[in-house]
């Protein structure tokens, strides 16, 4: 048995997705808040790729030619914009019924993206590498984020950058994303999270160094309950993060 | 039957319309306006007799859309004051540049030049096409796109569908969007005059025995007449001789102006305002007069339709800069909160205002006499009143 052979996603959680898969595009539905912090952290990934990859001023198709992975895809949320950002775009999920949707999307909007229904384990064995590996709002529903971790830093070119986003493990987290977003606001499905899986940073840190990254990056995610918006933070840690790594 | 595929189709290539365009031309988009005019009348557009007083907001858009150029110095008006009378009071509310920091209140541009600037401003834009004497027979939309069809069973689809068709947009009905109508039963006439005294780059408004008068500053001594009364007495009024019409408004001024003469015909315009309920659906949204048809005794309309276009497309960059989908429900939702929140105090305010001033009760009178004296001595008040009427002090844009 392969170190990677290893299963990342539990099937339980695959389950609780699928209740809402027909929901990912719908804006005001069970995926509503995702829809939300979509152009905050499309806007921070986009950033962190010009940076990384010296790509200059910001234009429509500034992606060009970059292989992008992203991991635990869902419905394209995150595939579809930077494919239109000029991005070659391939997204995975263990839910096929999600993979479904994303490619039934994708098509209708003329957007040429390869959606693969697979895991990060499965890939990470392959020859072809990425420039660009994402995995957000995934971590906090792996079994073993250590090992997931390894398995995404394993389809990555040796220059290549991470992208990842979670939620962080503080009193705030607990209850803004598990009893005000799944409970009082129903903003996401109930059972979506559980705290005890949350990622502190220098946990996440941690991980990385051990396979010779570094964190490059590293911001929050706030939500204004009165703007209803989403923003990033330099500061404000304490509920959702997202970061970028490299290799040192 | 063929069907053709856009990135947007706008309905109706009037002021609201071509300049939403405009801010759209340099995304690359591909973008057919659709207009029942012919091209010819959209390149020439005939006098109107609206003469527009334009803020300084809609001054700096249009000059960062390259319109502003496009109309030469002659035709655009400076006022440098504003002053509002009620009935034969000789108390006046006053208004004056100096007291903006600008070295005037606002300009004055005819709606034709308005026009015309807009529709040349879109020349050696390879992305925009404009259909004309095309009319929109059926108008559709879901989920991840709109079509509409054309009079001559042509089909066209895209993932956005702008109505900027007028205050009585069919589209709008056609897609089910209800509006608030009001209908003042009064009529606006419009036309220009010459006049013999200068006229001080001083805009009057005259709130006169049941029917108001604006009388607004032009080049070379000529003003803009603004009538509104009662429809059943436009009648009268459009018959009058034309040296019978400068009498009147010579008498109603005061003969401030000296001798006056007619130099346009007469323009009636009935008033109905309008304020559609949704200004957004599914990939399908409005803009112009078509979201909010302001009585005109404000100067608010193209103003603000040029504005919520302005902010539209700035919604829509925004997204193509992160790779969005341009046309999805949050984006229209988000121009739509920002232009409601603008349009619907103005909206309200303005009918109200028009309610007062053509209100002949008693406490229509007293309310109207201590406004006016309240305008002048309460500095805020009146520098509210100032910023909303001249835009001096709006930021973001
Ligand atoms: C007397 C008067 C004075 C005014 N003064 C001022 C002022 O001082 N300041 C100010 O800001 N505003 C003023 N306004 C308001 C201003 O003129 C309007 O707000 C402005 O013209 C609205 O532009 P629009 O493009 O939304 O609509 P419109 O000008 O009504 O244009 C609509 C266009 O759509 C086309 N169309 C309609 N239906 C269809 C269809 N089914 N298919 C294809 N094409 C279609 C029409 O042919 C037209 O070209 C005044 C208005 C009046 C009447």
């Amino acid at each position: 048995m392969t170190e990677f052979s290893k299963k990342t996603v539990k099937d339980a959680e695959i389950l609780h997705f699928q209740k809402d898969s027909a929901e990912w595009w719908d804006e005001k539905g069970a995926f509503a808040p995702l829809h939300k912090l979509n152009p905050v952290r499309i806007k921070f990934m986009r950033d962190e790729m010009i940076s990384h990859f010296d790509l200059g001023a910001p234009t429509r198709d500034i992606l060009k030619g970059l292989d992008i992975l992203d991991i635990g895809c869902g419905g394209g949320l995150v595939c579809e914009p930077l494919t239109r950002l000029g991005g070659q775009v391939t997204g995975i999920d263990a839910d096929s019924q999600a993979i479904d949707i994303a490619t039934t999307h994708a098509k209708t909007h003329n957007l040429n993206i390869t959606y693969t229904c697979t895991t990060s384990e499965v890939l990470s064995t392959q020859k072809k590498k990425y420039d660009v590996v994402c995995a957000l709002e995934i971590l906090e529903h792996v079994d073993d984020p250590q090992f997931f971790i390894k398995t995404c830093l394993a389809c990555l070119k040796p220059n290549g950058l991470l992208l990842l986003s979670t939620l962080n493990r503080t009193p705030k987290s607990f209850l803004q994303g598990i009893i005000a977003a799944e409970y009082l606001l129903r903003w996401v499905p109930k059972g979506t999270h559980h705290w005890s899986q949350f990622l502190k940073p220098s946990e996440l840190r941690r991980f990385l160094k051990e396979e010779g990254f570094d964190i490059n990056s590293l911001k929050g995610i706030s939500y204004n309950i009165l703007k209803k918006d989403f923003h990033i933070s330099d500061k404000d840690l304490s509920t959702n993060y997202i970061l970028s790594a490299r290799h040192i | 039957m063929i069907t053709m595929k856009q990135d947007i189709i706008i309905i109706g290539a009037g002021p609201a319309g071509l300049s939403f365009a405009r801010a759209m031309a340099e995304t690359g988009l591909n973008i057919i306006l659709l207009e029942k005019q012919p091209e010819s009348v959209l390149a020439n557009p005939s006098y109107d007799g609206r003469e527009i007083a334009l803020t300084h907001l809609s001054h700096r858009i249009m000059k960062d859309l390259g319109m502003w150029t496009l109309i030469p110095d002659q035709y655009i008006s400076l006022i440098k004051k504003a002053k509002v009378l009620n009935g034969v009071s000789p108390y006046t509310l006053n208004f004056d540049h100096a007291e903006s920091g600008e070295d005037n209140l606002g300009f004055m541009v005819s709606n034709q030049n308005i026009r015309k600037a807009a529709y040349n401003s879109l020349s050696g834009f390879k992305n925009i096409q404009i259909m004309d004497k095309t009319e929109v027979s059926a108008v559709g939309t879901d989920q991840d796109k709109g079509w509409v069809e054309l009079s001559d069973g042509q089909r066209l689809e895209a993932p956005l569908i702008v109505a900027a068709d007028s205050r009585f947009s069919a589209t709008r009905r056609m897609m089910g969007i209800s509006t608030s109508m009001l209908d003042f039963g009064r009529t606006c006439v419009v036309c220009t005059m010459s006049a013999e005294l200068p006229h001080h780059e001083t805009a009057y408004e005259c709130f006169h025995f049941g029917r108001t008068l604006a009388v607004l500053p032009l080049n070379n001594n000529q003003v803009s007449i603004v009538i509104t009364l009662k429809s059943e007495e436009s009648e009268t009024l459009l018959s009058l001789s034309k040296e019978a019409f400068a009498e009147d408004i010579k008498t109603r001024m005061e003969e401030r102006f000296g001798e006056m003469e007619l130099t346009s015909e007469l323009f009636p315009y009935p008033l109905v305002a309008t304020f559609a309920n949704s200004f957004h659906k599914n990939r399908f949204v409005l803009i112009g007069d078509a979201a909010v048809g302001m009585h005109p005794v404000t100067a608010h309309g193209f103003n603000l339709g040029l504005r919520g276009a302005h902010s539209l497309a700035n919604e829509i960059k925004e997204t193509l800069n992160i790779g969005g989908d341009f046309s999805s429900h949050m984006i229209l939702e988000r121009y739509s909160r920002q232009h409601r929140r603008t349009s619907a105090p103005l909206y309200h305010g303005t009918n109200a205002l028009v309610k007062l001033y053509t209100k002949e009760t008693p406490t229509a009178k007293l309310a109207r006499r201590v406004l006016l004296r309240l305008g002048n001595h309460i500095a805020p008040a009146k520098r509210l009143i100032m910023n909303q009427l001249t835009e001096i002090k709006t930021t973001g844009f």
